[in-house]
C-alpha cells in the first residue's frame, strides 16, 4: 500500500518546464482582467486574451479587432513565483492595472506581495461571497451540461448532467461552499443572495484531524486510505449498541449504520490498540471522512428544508472532483432529507471565485467598446482544455493538482433558448445520450476515428499553398484521436458525451490548428453548380399546375438536397465516385413512398389549409442541399404568401453553409430568380444565423437576435432539414407551434437502429 | 499524576479532595442573595442546607459505609452530578415566565436525611401502597445502573411525613445488588424489580437468584419520556439553564413551566451518538434525527489525539486549552471581522483549520506543536456547536420551543453545558435556550419507577 501512494504521489508534478507554462497560460500576449483565487493549496487565476477572428465570420454586431477568450487556471501554490515571471514577462501594459483577489488562505499577503510585485499592479480584495455567486451564475449560464448528479451505484454512468443555462429558471437555488469551514448561501436572483447559515465544520477539520491522527494531510494519500479503509471497525454501529436484542422496526434505523463514530474508540485499550497499530489508520481516516461529510450534509439538509427550493449546488476543494467526498455528500444529503434534496455540482467550480472576481473587477471598470462579459453568451472551447480543466473525475488517488485549464470563447453576441420551444427546461437537443448507450458510444467513437483521416485531407487540400499545413493536419489528427481514447475510457469527459459534442470537438481541434475552414473550397465549388443548376429545378417546379403536387415535389426535393452531405460515408462513396452525382439521381435515391416517417400529406394539409404563414427553416450543407433542396421548397411557401426566414450557421461546419456563404449565394440567386428578389426585398424571405458552428442544433443557444424575430413574424412553423439538426439532435424536440423534421437516413448503422434501410426518409410533421 | 484543580459554580474541587469549608461559606452567601429564592415562596425552604449533606463525613447518615455514597474515587463529574442533584437550583429573575401559574404541588430535589438525593413525590393515590411497600426500580445502562426507590421521610413537627423518591448510582450491578439486599429487607417472591435498559436483559436471572426478585421490563424509549414527563411536571426546578457569567450555584437557574406548556419538546440525546426525539405527549414521540458525531467521537478522538485516560480527564483538558492554537478563526482568514456576513473576528471559521499545514509556505508546521489541551478544546467545540446548530435546526423545523439536553455527554459538566449554551443561543441568535434536566439521568429508571401494568409473563 505505501508503494502504491508513492508511486501515485510522484504523478503529482508541478509545472516545471516553460513548455508546461506555455501551454497553460496562453495567449498572454494581449491579456487583460486578471483575478487570482488564492485557495490552501492551489491558485487560480483568469483572464481574457484577444483571439483572431475567423475569417467566415459576417456579422456587423461582431468587433472586427477578434474574439475574445477567457482563461482559467489552476496551479499549485508552489508555483506561484514562476508563474507570475512568466506573465510578467509575456503580458504588455500590464503595470499599474488592477487586479482583483480573493482568498481563503490564512497566510494570503504573501502570496498578494509576491503578485503585487512581480506584476507591478495594484491588488484589490473582493468579497468571495460575492464571487462565488457570480461566478457560479457565470458557469450555470455558459456551459453545457456544467451540473451533476453523483450517483455511485448507477452502473452506465455515475455522473448524471444538466444544463442550467437559463438562469432565471434556476432561482432561488442554494450554494453550499466546502472548504476549511462550510457556508451555505441563498440565491434569488442576479445581484441577491444571502448567507444563510455555516459550519466551522469541514475541509479543515478533515485535514486537520487527519494530519493529527496519522501525520499527514495529503489528499491523495487520504482519500486512497478513505477508499480502502473500513469504518466499521472504530465506529460504533447500531448493532453494538443495542446487541441482538435490537428490534429494527422500533427505532427504524438498519443495524449496519453509524451510531457514533470513533464509538469503538471510546475503550482506551482499544484506542491504544489503534493509536499503535498502523493497520487502523485507513479506518480512522474512512470514519472521519464520513463523520464530517454526514455531518455537512446534515446541516445543509437542515437549513435548506426551510427553503422553498431544491437547487442545491455544492463546490469548494473538499469536493473538487473527489469521487468518494461526493459519494458521501450525496448519501448524506438524500438520508437527511429523506430523499427530497440532491446533492448537485459543478465541473467547473474551481474557477468560480476567480471569474467571479473578473466579473466584479470588470463591473467597476465598465469601459467602451469592450464586451460585459455577463451580456454576452460564451462557451467550452474543449480543444484549450486539460483533462482535469474540462473535468474528468478521476480516482481519489491520483486527483492531483497540476495545472489545470478551462477555456471559454466568447460568442459576442447573446444567445437564448429558442422561444418556440414547447419547454426551455425540458428541452433536451441530443437524441441518444452516448454516456447512457455503449453501444451508441462505441458506434460513434469508431465513426470519428475513422472519419479524422479524411477530414485531414481535405484540410490539407483547402490550404494547399501553406507548407505547415500537412504537419498541422497531423497534430490534429493525433490530437482528436488522442481526445477520442480518452472519451472512450471517460466518456464523460464533457459531461454527457453525445453526437453534438463529438462533432463540435472536432471543429475545434482544426480550428486551432488554423484550419478555419477545411471544406471551404468544396463548398464554393458545389454553391456554384448547384447556383448554375437552380433555373432548372425552379423551371420545373413551376411548370406543374396542382399547388399540392408541386408542394409534395419540392418536399421531396428538401429531402433530396439533403442526401449530398461530406459528413456521411455512404454518401461521400457515391459523391467520390467515377459518375458525376446529380440533383436528379439524388432524387431517385429517394424511396418511394410511405417513408420510414411519413406525415406528409398531414403537412401538405395543413399547409394548404393556410395554416403556416410565416416558416423557419433551420438548412443543413451547402451546395445541393440548401440551393436545390431549400430554396424552392422556400419559394412555394413564398407563392402561398407565407414569410420564410432561413437560418444557416454563423461559424463553419463541416461542408455545412455558413451565414457568410447563404448571404453570397443568395446575391447570385437574387439576380437569376425575380421572386426571390422582390421578397428578398420586401422582407418576406429573411437570411439569419444561429450563431452556432456545429453540424447540429442546440436550440438552447440560438442568436438573441433570431429568437426576437421568430416572436416578432409570429413564426408558426419551424423545418429543420439534416440528420445533424433533425435526427441526432431535435428528433424529440417539442415546439409549441407546428414543425417539420426532414433528413435522409445516410448511415448505415442509424439506418439500423431506426428500423429502416440506408437512405430512409424521415419527414416528421407534428403539429404540437 | 495529573495535577487538575477545576473552578467551576464558585466550588473548587481536586480531583483528591472534596468540598472545601470555603466554597460551603460561598454558597452559604449566595443562595440567600438570589432575588427570586427569597421573594418566591415556591422556592424550596431547605435551600441553604441542600449543598452542605453532600459530604459524607459532615451531616447525615450513610447507609452504608462499605459502600460509600460519596467516594473519594469517584470521578469530578460524578461528584458535581450529586452535588447538582442535592441542591435546589435558583429561580430565574425573569418577568415573563408564567409564575402565577404553577401548581403547588411541584417540590423541590433535595438531599435526604440517608445522603441520596430525592424528590417528594405528590400526594397522589396511585402512590399511597408505597408507604407501606416501597418500589424499586433500575435502570442498567452499558457503564452505570441507575435506582430509584421510595421512602417515606422522617415526620415533620406537625407530624406528617412525606413520600420520597430517591436516587442512586452504582458503578456496577453487584453494588447495586449488595445495596438492594441490605435496604429491601421485606422483598418477597411476589414482589418485582421494575427494570429497563439494556442490562435489564443480561443482569435478569442474576438478579432473580441473588435477591429472589423477578425483573419488570419496561420499553426503554418509552420509560425515558414518561420518566421525563412525571419529572417536569411535579419537580419544579427539573429543568434549568446554564448561564455560565454567574457566580457558584447560580449558573443553574430553573423556570417553572406550566403543565400544559410541557409538550411538545425536543430532547437531544447526546450518548456515543446523538438521537433527537420529538415529544408531543407523554404517549407519543417520534426519532426525528440523529447525529454520529457526539459522545463516542469527543471521547474516541480524544483518546487517539491525546493522553487523556478518561472522559473527565479530555474535559479537563479542554477546560484548560485554547482553541484558537488549532483552528482557523475568521480573522486568519479575513485579518479581521467579516463584515459582509457579521461574523466577527473570533468566531471559528474551520475547526482543525490550522492543523492540516496545508500552506505549504508555512515553515514552522503548525501540526506538530499543536497541544493536546488545545486539540482537546478544539474538539469539544466543534461536537458540541455542531450538535447545538444541529438541534435548533431540528427545533426550528418542528417549531418547537424547547430543547432539552441529555445523554452522558452532558452529565453534568459545566464545560459541555456551557458550549452547548452558546451553541443553541448563537444558531438562534438568543430566541431559543438549551434546556437541561437535573435528574436527567434517571429519566428511564423513574419511567420504570411508574410502570404499575402488570407484568405479562
Amino acid at each position: 500500500n505505501g508503494h502504491l501512494i508513492s508511486l501515485l504521489s510522484s504523478q503529482i508534478i508541478a509545472m516545471h518546464t516553460i513548455n508546461e507554462l506555455e501551454s497553460a497560460l496562453r495567449n498572454l500576449d494581449a491579456a487583460k482582467n486578471f483575478s487570482f483565487d488564492i485557495g490552501l493549496r492551489v491558485i487560480k487565476v483568469v483572464y481574457t486574451s484577444r483571439i483572431a477572428r475567423h475569417p467566415a465570420i459576417v456579422s456587423k454586431r461582431l468587433s472586427k479587432e477578434g474574439g475574445t477568450r477567457l482563461h482559467c487556471i489552476h496551479f499549485p501554490f508552489t508555483d506561484l513565483d514562476k508563474v507570475c515571471e512568466y506573465i510578467a514577462q509575456k503580458v504588455r501594459n500590464l503595470k499599474g492595472k488592477t487586479v482583483q483577489f480573493t482568498s481563503t488562505h490564512s497566510d494570503s499577503e504573501q502570496c498578494v506581495k509576491t503578485i503585487r510585485d512581480t506584476l507591478g499592479v495594484t491588488m484589490e480584495r473582493v468579497n468571495d461571497m460575492t464571487c462565488h455567486v457570480k461566478g457560479t451564475n457565470f458557469l450555470l449560464g455558459n456551459i453545457l451540461d456544467e451540473v451533476f448528479v453523483y450517483e455511485h451505484h448507477n452502473v452506465d454512468c455515475r455522473y448524471f448532467f444538466k444544463t442550467c443555462l437559463h438562469l432565471s429558471s434556476i432561482y432561488p437555488y442554494v450554494l453550499v461552499n466546502v472548504g476549511t469551514g462550510m457556508s451555505i448561501v441563498r440565491v434569488n436572483g442576479e445581484n441577491d443572495f444571502k448567507y444563510i447559515g455555516g459550519s466551522h465544520c469541514g475541509g479543515g477539520a478533515f485535514f486537520g484531524l487527519a494530519k493529527l491522527l496519522i501525520g499527514s494531510a495529503d489528499m491523495d494519500e487520504l482519500l486512497l486510505m478513505a477508499e480502502d479503509g473500513d469504518h466499521r471497525k472504530v465506529d460504533s454501529l447500531v448493532c453494538d449498541i443495542y446487541g441482538t436484542n435490537y428490534n429494527e422496526e422500533l427505532l427504524g434505523l438498519p443495524p449496519d449504520l453509524i451510531a457514533g463514530s470513533f464509538g469503538k474508540c471510546s475503550n482506551t485499550d482499544f484506542a491504544d490498540q489503534v493509536k499503535n497499530d498502523p493497520e487502523f489508520r485507513k479506518d480512522c481516516i474512512r470514519s472521519l471522512l464520513l463523520m464530517i461529510s454526514n455531518s455537512v450534509g446534515q446541516v445543509v439538509s437542515l437549513v435548506v428544508s426551510s427553503e422553498d427550493t431544491d437547487r442545491l449546488f455544492f463546490n469548494g476543494f473538499m469536493v473538487r472532483n473527489h469521487p468518494i467526498i461526493m459519494r458521501t455528500l450525496s448519501y448524506a444529503v438524500n438520508f437527511w432529507s429523506k430523499g427530497s434534496l440532491q446533492a448537485h455540482f459543478l465541473r467547473h467550480e474551481a474557477f468560480m471565485a476567480a471569474i467571479g472576481g473578473m466579473v466584479l473587477g470588470k463591473e467597476r471598470i465598465e469601459k467602451q467598446g469592450e464586451v460585459n462579459i455577463e451580456k454576452v453568451s460564451w462557451r467550452e472551447h474543449y480543444a484549450g482544455c486539460s483533462d482535469l480543466g474540462r473535468f474528468v473525475p478521476r480516482r481519489p488517488t491520483d486527483a492531483a493538482f497540476r495545472g489545470e485549464v478551462l477555456e471559454l470563447d466568447c460568442a459576442d453576441i447573446l444567445m437564448r433558448p429558442f422561444p418556440l420551444l414547447s419547454s426551455s427546461v425540458e428541452y433536451d437537443p441530443d437524441t441518444v445520450d452516448l454516456n447512457k448507450d455503449l453501444a451508441a458510444r462505441e458506434f460513434w467513437l469508431s465513426i470519428m476515428e475513422d472519419s479524422v483521416h479524411n477530414m485531414c485531407k481535405k484540410a490539407i487540400e483547402s490550404q494547399i499553398d501553406s507548407p505547415t499545413a500537412e504537419e498541422r493536419a497531423h497534430i490534429v489528427a493525433n490530437k482528436y484521436l488522442e481526445q477520442l481514447k480518452l472519451l472512450r475510457d471517460k466518456h464523460f469527459a464533457y459531461g454527457t458525451c453525445n453526437v453534438r459534442n463529438l462533432l463540435d470537438l472536432r471543429e475545434q481541434i482544426f480550428q486551432e490548428h488554423e484550419f478555419d475552414d477545411p471544406y471551404k473550397l468544396q463548398k464554393k465549388l458545389e454553391n456554384d453548380l448547384a447556383v448554375r443548376e437552380l433555373p432548372n429545378v425552379i423551371e420545373a417546379l413551376d411548370s406543374m399546375d396542382d399547388v399540392r403536387e408541386r408542394l409534395a415535389r419540392a418536399t421531396k426535393g428538401l429531402l433530396a438536397g439533403n442526401v449530398f452531405d461530406w459528413g456521411a460515408k455512404e454518401v461521400v462513396k457515391l459523391m467520390e465516385g467515377s459518375d458525376q452525382f446529380t440533383f436528379q439521381k439524388a432524387i431517385d435515391v429517394i424511396p418511394d413512398r410511405p417513408w420510414l416517417h411519413d406525415s406528409l400529406d398531414e403537412f401538405l394539409d395543413e399547409t394548404l389549409a393556410g395554416n403556416h404563414k410565416s416558416i423557419v427553416v433551420f438548412v443543413d450543407n451547402s451546395g445541393a442541399d440548401v440551393i436545390l433542396g431549400v430554396l424552392p421548397f422556400a419559394r412555394e411557401f413564398l407563392k402561398l404568401g407565407s414569410k420564410v426566414t432561413i437560418v444557416s450557421n454563423l461559424l463553419p461546419a463541416l461542408n455545412d453553409i455558413t451565414y457568410g456563404e447563404l448571404l453570397k449565394v443568395m446575391e447570385e440567386v437574387s439576380e437569376k430568380d425575380e421572386l426571390i428578389r422582390r421578397n428578398t426585398e420586401q422582407g418576406r424571405l429573411k437570411i439569419m444565423h444561429s450563431g452556432q458552428g456545429s453540424p447540429c442544433l442546440d436550440l438552447r443557444r440560438i442568436d438573441s437576435e433570431l429568437c426576437e424575430l421568430v416572436v416578432e413574424d409570429a413564426v408558426d412553423l419551424v423545418v429543420i432539414e439534416g440528420m445533424g439538426r433533425a435526427l441526432h439532435t431535435n428528433f424529440n424536440a417539442q415546439f409549441s407551434v407546428p414543425s417539420l423534421k426532414a433528413a435522409v437516413i445516410k448511415t448505415r448503422w442509424l439506418a439500423d437502429r431506426m428500423g429502416g434501410d440506408i437512405f430512409s426518409v424521415v419527414c416528421k410533421y407534428e403539429k404540437h | 499524576m495529573l495535577e487538575v484543580s477545576y473552578s467551576i459554580g464558585g466550588f473548587t474541587l481536586r480531583n483528591q479532595g472534596r468540598l472545601g469549608l470555603k466554597d460551603e461559606e460561598e454558597l452559604a452567601e449566595s443562595s440567600p442573595s438570589s432575588p427570586s429564592s427569597s421573594s418566591s415562596s415556591l422556592s424550596s425552604p431547605t435551600t441553604t442546607t441542600a449543598p452542605v449533606s453532600i459530604p459524607a463525613s459532615s451531616t447525615g447518615t450513610v447507609v452504608s459505609q462499605s459502600l460509600p455514597y460519596y467516594d473519594e474515587t469517584k470521578s469530578f463529574t460524578e461528584r458535581m452530578d450529586e452535588l447538582l442533584l442535592s441542591s435546589s437550583l435558583r429561580r430565574e429573575n425573569t418577568l415573563d415566565g408564567p409564575q402565577g401559574d404553577v401548581i403547588c404541588k411541584r417540590t423541590s430535589s433535595i438531599s435526604g436525611a440517608r445522603g441520596a438525593p430525592f424528590i417528594v413525590l405528590p400526594k397522589e393515590e396511585r402512590f399511597d401502597p408505597l408507604r407501606q411497600k416501597p418500589r424499586f426500580a433500575v435502570d442498567i445502562g452499558g457503564t452505570l445502573v441507575k435506582l430509584v426507590y421510595t421512602s417515606v421521610s422522617p415526620p415533620d413537627s406537625d407530624g406528617s411525613t412525606d413520600l420520597l423518591l430517591n436516587f442512586r448510582k452504582f458503578q456496577s450491578i453487584d453494588h447495586c445488588i449488595e445495596f438492594l439486599k441490605s435496604s429491601w429487607p421485606d422483598r418477597g417472591s411476589e414482589c418485582y424489580l421494575n427494570g429497563t435498559g439494556g442490562g435489564s436483559f443480561k443482569y435478569a436471572e442474576l438478579i432473580k437468584n441473588e435477591l429472589g426478585v423477578a425483573v419488570k421490563r419496561t420499553d426503554e424509549m418509552l420509560s425515558l419520556i414518561t420518566g421525563c414527563d412525571f419529572l417536569l411536571r411535579n419537580n419544579e426546578d427539573e429543568s434549568f439553564t446554564y448561564h455560565h457569567e454567574a457566580e457558584g450555584l447560580e449558573r443553574y437557574q430553573y423556570k417553572p413551566i406550566e403543565e400544559k406548556a410541557i409538550y411538545p419538546f425536543l430532547l437531544v440525546n447526546i450518548g456515543t451518538g446523538i438521537s433527537v426525539l420529538k415529544v408531543d405527549s407523554p404517549s407519543s414521540f417520534t426519532r426525528v434525527g440523529g447525529s454520529t458525531m457526539g459522545g463516542g467521537a469527543f471521547i474516541g478522538l480524544g483518546n487517539l489525539l491525546t493522553s487523556a485516560r478518561s472522559f473527565d480527564e479530555l474535559l479537563l483538558l479542554a477546560e484548560r486549552g485554547d482553541h484558537r492554537q488549532v483552528d482557523s478563526l475568521v480573522s486568519d482568514i479575513y485579518g479581521g471581522d467579516y463584515n459582509h456576513l457579521g461574523l466577527s473576528a473570533e468566531v471559528i471559521a474551520g475547526s482543525f483549520g490550522k492543523c492540516s499545514n496545508l500552506n505549504v509556505r508555512r515553515a514552522e508546521g503548525l501540526a506538530e506543536n499543536a497541544k493536546e489541551e488545545d486539540v482537546a478544546k478544539s474538539l469539544l467545540l466543534m461536537i458540541s456547536n455542531t450538535i447545538g446548530q444541529m438541534a435548533f435546526l431540528y427545533s426550528n423545523r418542528f417549531d418547537m420551543k424547547r430543547i432539552y439536553f441529555g445523554g452522558f455527554f452532558i452529565r453534568k459538566h459545566p464545560i459541555s453545558m456551557r458550549t452547548l449554551s452558546y451553541a443553541i443561543n448563537y444558531w438562534s441568535k438568543g430566541s431559543c435556550e438549551a434546556l437541561f434536566l437535573k435528574h436527567e439521568g434517571y429519566l428511564g429508571a423513574v419511567g420504570s419507577f411508574l410502570d404499575t401494568k402488570e407484568e405479562t409473563k
